[in-house]
């Protein structure tokens, strides 16, 4: 029994975008910079079939086969997909439970063609979406993984409330996916980064590095940095963490281990030395190990969007980032 | 943080719009999403272009992907189409002689997509190009604009 380890293709994000990986390419590349075994996948960001063959929810029997054939040629296994039910498909008005219910199936059912053992469900998607899946869920052999993203912590009551909602049924198929973000203890890297790359002062980068750090009030913190001159980007940075910050203790872990199904390794910024700039990875994996939980954890890089903007000359090596990444996860994992 | 915002319109890909008569009929560039998946279209929330002090709105643009060119609000109803991650549609600008101020001119897209829990209002991701007229390509629609 060991944590395993991942990597969600997300984290290539750029790459697909800009033509440079196509679905095969982000696999084969995951695979042979951090020898993982796990493929999560947003199928609506990188579609087997696209028009005119079959439309995301549907798949042709030919993009199942090879999808399948390409986990078999790298040795991967499908680990998590991603679903989002979007709740405002149609303009002015928000979908219906039942309707949010049905594009729930859709995913349970494209998941299930796939291969993949859980979905992740954003963290906003209601429970009575969930309980009135479930049926779905148990038909289809594929759990839905209620994301604990920030700014929800472990122990916030919404993410307690699902996790009893798999209790009272019990079941395994409903559950929680925590994400890395959740225990956050800085700003950003990726986005310091950016300020950096873009002209911000030295001090100014210095100055709001260690208070948010330090735990520093955020209101005298973005007070401070508009004093000293601070860019847009800084401040915008500062009014982020602001919000999202919400470092849950790795101890919680424990009281919803029983439904964790999987885990999203989010990163922004890995130093050469292989360490995130402000999650604390260390700490939640030797609770994890601990538990004796043997998931997978899945790379999420998300820091290539901080350089996005069209003044930013940079742009982030994604591949080198998640490999960083992997380096990390096997010192703390013990492999 | 606009999510692929400096890649969401290439530059070197806006170009003026001839018929095949040589009237000039305005222009046209290549969009891709600012998001980081492709979404039906039903969710592409807004879209506008303003060059120097024209404006505009997505009521007076048309957008094609996959073949097909829709126009406001009847794209609003098109739920099973989609416009996919990275891939380009091509919005045309019905501006009258197209770019041809024979000066560099300043051209403004903002687009947004309706994201489901991102609250009620989408805000939109917002470029602008110098585009020079003297470098730009022209693009001939057989069948005129639509």
């Amino acid at each position: 029994m060991a944590i395993k380890r991942g990597v969600s293709l997300y984290s290539y994000q750029q790459a697909y975008y800009t033509g440079k990986l196509d679905l095969e390419g982000c696999v084969k590349t995951a695979v042979e910079t951090t020898g993982a075994k796990g493929i999560e996948l947003i199928y609506e960001q990188m579609p087997i079939d696209r028009y005119p063959d079959a439309i995301y929810p549907n798949i042709t029997d030919r993009g199942i086969a090879w999808w399948k054939d390409l986990m078999v040629k790298y040795d991967t296994v499908p680990v998590c997909m991603d679903s989002f039910i979007d709740s405002m498909i149609y303009k002015g008005r928000i979908s219906y439970v039942q309707e949010q219910v049905q594009m729930m199936e859709q995913d349970l059912a494209l998941a299930s063609k796939l291969g993949f053992s859980c979905i992740r469900v954003l963290a906003l998607v209601a429970p009575e979406v969930l309980e009135q899946a479930l049926p779905a869920a148990e038909y289809y052999g594929v759990a839905m993984g209620l994301e604990v993203h920030p700014p929800h912590a472990l122990n916030g009551k919404w993410m307690l409330n699902v996790a009893e909602l798999a209790r009272k049924h019990g079941t395994d198929k409903i559950g929680l996916i925590p994400d890395f973000g959740i225990f956050m203890t800085g700003l950003n890297g990726a986005q310091l980064k950016a300020a950096r790359v873009t002209g911000e002062k030295e001090a100014v980068l210095s100055y709001v590095e260690e208070a948010v750090k330090n735990k520093e009030n955020f209101g005298k913190i973005i007070a401070k940095a508009k004093e000293m001159g601070a860019s847009g980007r800084i401040i915008g940075a500062l009014n982020g963490a602001a919000m999202m910050n919400r470092y849950s203790e790795p101890a919680l872990l424990k009281d919803i281990i029983d439904v964790t199904l999987h885990i999203h390794g989010k990163f922004n910024q890995m130093d050469e030395n292989c360490e995130e700039t402000a999650i604390n990875y260390k700490e939640p994996i030797e609770m994890l190990k601990k538990l004796n939980w043997d998931g997978y954890i899945c790379s999420e890089f998300e820091g290539q969007r901080a350089y996005h903007g069209q003044d930013c000359p940079y742009e982030e090596d994604e591949i080198e980032q998640v490999r960083r990444h992997h380096v990390m996860m096997k010192r703390y994992i013990g492999q | 943080m606009d999510i692929n915002m400096k890649y969401m319109v290439d530059k070197s890909k806006i170009r003026n719009v001839l018929s095949p008569d040589g009237n000039r009929l305005g222009f046209e560039f290549k969009l891709k999403i600012p998001y980081y998946r492709g979404v039906a279209l039903s969710m592409v929330d807004d879209l506008f272009v303003t060059v120097g002090e024209d404006h505009f709105p997505k009521e007076t643009l048309t957008f094609t992907v996959d073949g097909h060119t829709y126009t406001w609000p009847q794209i609003e109803t098109v739920t099973t189409f989609r416009w996919e991650y990275g891939q380009e549609a091509t919005v045309f600008v019905p501006l009258e002689f197209g770019i041809f101020s024979g000066r560099p001119t300043k051209v403004e897209i903002g687009c947004s997509i309706r994201m489901s829990y991102m609250g009620r209002k989408a805000r939109p991701c917002v470029v602008s190009h110098i585009v020079d007229p003297d470098e730009m390509d022209t693009v001939c629609y057989e069948g005129g604009a639509v």
